[in-house]
């Protein structure tokens, strides 16, 4: 089905294979339309975690990237969360530019820090990478707490500006973080069926076969982290922008983990609702069980367990969606 | 890119390999001239996928050389003799689960395809006309081996005998210098088999360099022009199939043979 | 800075960070241990040390019980037993299917037990010391103190114990086997699994070692033991993570490292320190900085 329906890989509802309506697709574009009417509906508090919900999937599709294209796991894409938010917050507070401006540099930051991050390893493999993640993750907080003079220390920073002076912030938040978020999940959809995208999947399949068509494990390495890690400092623009502010306590060691758990339950997916689904999880969860903290990675952990276990059980393969890479 | 006049297609010269204490070729040469369909044959673990390593550059050998149209192969990797224009089947299928069929095809063509990071992400014109090419060619390459019918297919769908004959329209699909197919017949019924056999030898152009390895004797003594036998990592003969069928080492090496064919 | 000031400070220096470094070395051993065995990065090699950790101070100090230090570590290495074969038999039907979903599943059971330390013994940073005589001596500019001695003379006989085993024991034969060609040993009817199992009780024993050897220079609290881990994972990269020489001597070097850049660059950034570490070895030395003395790795 790819070919025939490639030329209307952006336009929803209707696939080329026959006219049929294809139902998936009619769902996901009811979704966005109900999506983008409830703020007709709903009050503040909501739109805010929506927001951040948002913001969150995001951050969950950029590790599912990593997953799907690259077949590494990655435990520290906090730190480029932090990254794209502190970009933010740190162009308001010195440039004294709006996200219109930071929006884009943090996403070319990230691309830049996960290049930087993903170069050394690039010969090994992926486990060395999960192992040099684990030190990201173990290494944001001290950063963000020693680089005081930027980053605020303990504090953080307030992220104030505007995207459209005049507009009510709880709408700009949540409808900035909805587009985007939409945007990218059209664009991995379009870039499942690109050159550098099949190239991807075939390196992490097959990648002797792949080096046989001359597509390196290095190329292919360097390429996806850097993508991914430029998904996640968008993502955590959106974050900044969707909270207002910045502070060491949205990045500790385990919010690096809980966007992976946020992966995995979502089946690792790259499309619009699996994405809400990671997202929705990792800013549920904390949100309503407040009271049971401790029980939280706990919870988090035995759903890490069994995701991966049942998805790996292979006779139970088959009742999860197919097409990986979508 | 044609090969230059004077130069002699893809060289092996004296290539040992071994494992650990295991010689696995030894001291063995081989040229494959463009426009003629090369045949290696021998026995299992022969050597023959060694060897097919050594000149693809999966493996390196201890010792020897090896050239394509003049250039020195020494120290390069797979990917860069893919760029080179070689390219290659695997004798165990690799196929990515994930693509389909022709999807599979397709990524043979990514040293070829031109368009950027940008387009990857956001459609343009351009990209889509580059992309319609691709799929066009990937297509032909499918018909070409027949299979066209099952391009939308996911290969998990697909008996062994079609990912063979995709494996190797894969290989050829970016029009390469040089195709390497290493038991390109394994897993194929009678039908599939033969057209495989006139496929290739539609494929055959005058500045094309194939080799098909292949321990199935009949295939080779019908398809190749000129014929290799390797044995216990040595080549014990060469020439033409009437000579190789004549020849008193390939007949004791093949004799009671039935087993393994 | 004077050279006679330099040299005043740097023989302690390499000294308390050979000390703590021996432990790192004990804790990457347990790493390295799981991985060439089975090819599973072991998440929760930190978190299951430190649950040990807790055991051992709730058993000892009398919030649960009161026992003796002795019978609440053998308590503590009978429990962290126990969830290693546990957390093996959940990852079993997996392990040889996917390298990655076994490490995540050993994320998971990372974050349970992390949940679990936290539940039975809360947020609270405790103190848990070794049942040692206080005495330390003069060596030149060195001061060894008892706790030196015993962190030396305990990783002497774990790495001493080890090496007998997988030297001369038929497990250990079975251990080099199976991390050398896991095909092969299965052709030849060597049973994976309770070499995997080996590796995964040896592993957690010797992380439940390090724990209750680095505890007394720090404090027990339940991110203090998975956070020390680090230097563990940094001085299996260092040693090549496939590698138990390598694992030990990694580990010897980062301690040294670790304590020569925060005395005299910055005590705060000691995880950035270590990730600079790590991304520098994968780089220059993707095979650990051994490589040359032990060879490659596939
Ligand atoms: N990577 C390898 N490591 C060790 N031995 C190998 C390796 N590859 C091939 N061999 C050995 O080399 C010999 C020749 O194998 P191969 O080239 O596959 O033979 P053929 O393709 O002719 O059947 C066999 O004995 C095989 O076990
Ligand atoms: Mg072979």
């Amino acid at each position: 089905m790819a070919v025939s329906d490639l030329a209307h890989a952006s336009k929803t509802g209707v696939s080329a294979r026959g006219g049929h309506v294809d139902i998936a697709r009619l769902s996901v574009l009811a979704l966005v339309v109900a999506l983008s009417l409830l703020p007709l509906l709903a009050g503040g508090f909501l739109l805010y975690s929506l927001s951040l919900c948002f913001a969150n999937a995001l951050a969950v599709l950029s590790v599912s990237m990593l997953v799907r294209y690259g077949g590494e796991v990655s435990i520290g894409h906090s730190f480029f969360v932090a990254f794209g938010a502190y970009a933010v917050a740190i162009v308001e507070h010195r440039l004294g530019l709006s996200i219109a401006a930071s929006l884009p540099l943090a996403t070319l930051l990230g691309a830049a820090a996960g290049f930087v991050f993903a170069f050394p390893s690039r010969r090994l493999s992926g486990i060395y990478l999960a192992v040099a993640t684990m030190a990201l993750a173990l290494a944001l907080p001290e950063i963000l707490i020693g680089f005081e003079k930027f980053t605020g220390g303990f504090e953080g920073l307030y992220i104030a500006q505007d995207l459209i002076p005049g507009i009510p912030k709880a709408l700009q938040r949540y409808y900035v973080a909805l587009a985007v978020l939409g945007l990218v999940c059209l664009a991995l959809a379009h870039f499942r069926r690109s050159a550098q995208g099949l190239a991807l999947l075939m390196a992490q399949a097959q990648p002797r076969a792949a080096e046989a068509i001359g597509i390196t494990r290095s190329w292919a390495r360097v390429s996806i982290f850097t993508l991914s890690a430029a998904v996640a400092a968008l993502a955590g623009a959106l974050t900044g922008f969707a909270s207002s502010t910045v502070s060491p306590n949205s990045f500790t060691f385990f919010s690096g983990v809980f966007l992976l758990v946020g992966s995995v339950v979502s089946l690792n997916g790259l499309s619009l609702p699996a994405a809400l689904v990671g997202g929705a999880f990792i800013t549920l969860v904390p949100t309503y069980l407040a009271q049971a903290g401790d029980w939280v990675p706990i919870l988090y952990g035995v759903a890490l367990v069994v995701v991966t276990l049942v998805a790996n059980a292979g006779d139970l393969r088959r009742f999860l969606p197919r097409g990986r890479g979508r | 890119m044609t090969v230059p006049a004077g130069s002699n297609g893809l060289v092996a010269e004296g290539i040992s390999l071994a494992f650990g204490g295991l010689q696995v070729l030894n001291d063995v040469s081989m040229t494959l001239r463009p426009g003629v369909i090369t045949g290696l044959i021998g026995p299992n673990g022969a050597g023959k996928t060694s060897l097919f390593n050594c000149l693809t550059g999966l493996y390196h050998g201890q010792r020897g050389r090896s050239s394509f149209a003049g250039t020195p192969l020494n120290g390069l990797g797979p990917a860069q003799r893919a760029a080179c224009g070689i390219t290659r089947s695997f004798q165990n299928l690799a196929m990515c689960p994930d693509l389909s069929l022709l999807e599979n095809v397709l990524v043979g063509l990514t040293l070829k395809r031109r368009s950027g990071w940008f387009s990857a992400f956001v459609p343009t014109p351009a990209q889509r006309a580059e992309q319609r090419d691709a799929e066009r060619r990937a297509m032909a390459a499918l018909n070409e081996l027949g299979i066209g019918s099952a391009a939308h297919e996911k290969p998990s769908d697909l008996p062994p005998g079609t990912l063979r004959l995709a494996e190797i329209a894969r290989a050829i699909t970016s029009e390469p210098t040089a195709i390497l197919l290493d038991e390109p017949a394994a897993g194929l019924n009678a039908v599939e088999t033969r057209d495989l056999t006139r496929a290739l030898k539609r494929l055959m152009r005058s500045d094309l360099v194939l080799l098909v390895v292949e321990h199935d004797m009949d295939l080779i003594m019908e398809l190749c022009e000129h014929i290799y036998v390797l044995n216990f990592g040595s080549m014990i003969a060469s020439g033409t199939p009437a000579e190789i069928r004549a020849h008193p080492d390939v007949i004791r090496v093949y004799l009671g043979d039935d087993a393994d064919a | 800075m004077s050279v006679a000031g330099f040299i005043r400070d740097i023989l302690p220096l390499l000294w308390s960070g050979l000390i703590s470094g021996c432990l790192y070395g004990v804790g990457a051993l347990g790493l390295v241990m799981v991985f060439k065995s089975s090819r599973v990065v072991n998440f929760s090699h930190g978190n299951l040390a430190c649950l040990g950790a807790f055991v051992v101070y709730g058993f000892s100090s009398g919030s649960l019980l009161s026992l003796s230090w002795g019978s609440a570590v053998a308590l503590a290495l009978g429990i962290a037993a126990a969830i290693a074969v546990m957390s093996y038999a959940l990852i079993a039907p997996i392990v040889f299917k996917s390298d990655l979903a076994s490490t995540i599943a050993t994320l998971g059971v990372g974050l349970i037990l992390q949940g679990a330390v936290q539940l039975v013994f809360g947020a609270d940073i405790v103190n848990l010391d070794l049942p040692l005589p206080r005495f330390s001596f003069s060596l030149g500019a060195i001061r060894v103190s008892s706790y030196d001695l015993a962190v030396l003379v305990v990783t002497l006989a774990i790495v001493g114990g080890l090496f007998v085993i997988i030297e001369r024991t038929k497990l250990g034969v079975a251990f080099r086997a199976v991390s050398t060609n896991p095909f092969a040993c299965e052709v030849c009817g060597l049973n994976l699994r309770s070499v995997h199992l080996f590796s995964w009780l040896a592993g957690a024993v010797l992380g439940l070692v390090a724990a209750l050897l680095i505890v007394p220079t720090t404090f027990l609290s339940s991110t203090t033991v998975p956070s020390f881990m680090l230097q563990a994972f940094t001085a299996a990269v260092v040693g090549g993570f496939s590698s138990l020489p390598g694992a030990a001597v990694g580990g010897v070097l980062v301690g040294i490292a670790m304590n020569l850049f925060s005395f005299y660059v910055s005590p705060e950034f000691m995880n950035t320190f270590l990730l600079g570490v790590i991304l520098l070895t994968l780089n220059f030395f993707p095979n650990g900085l051994l490589e040359r003395a032990i060879g490659g790795r596939v």
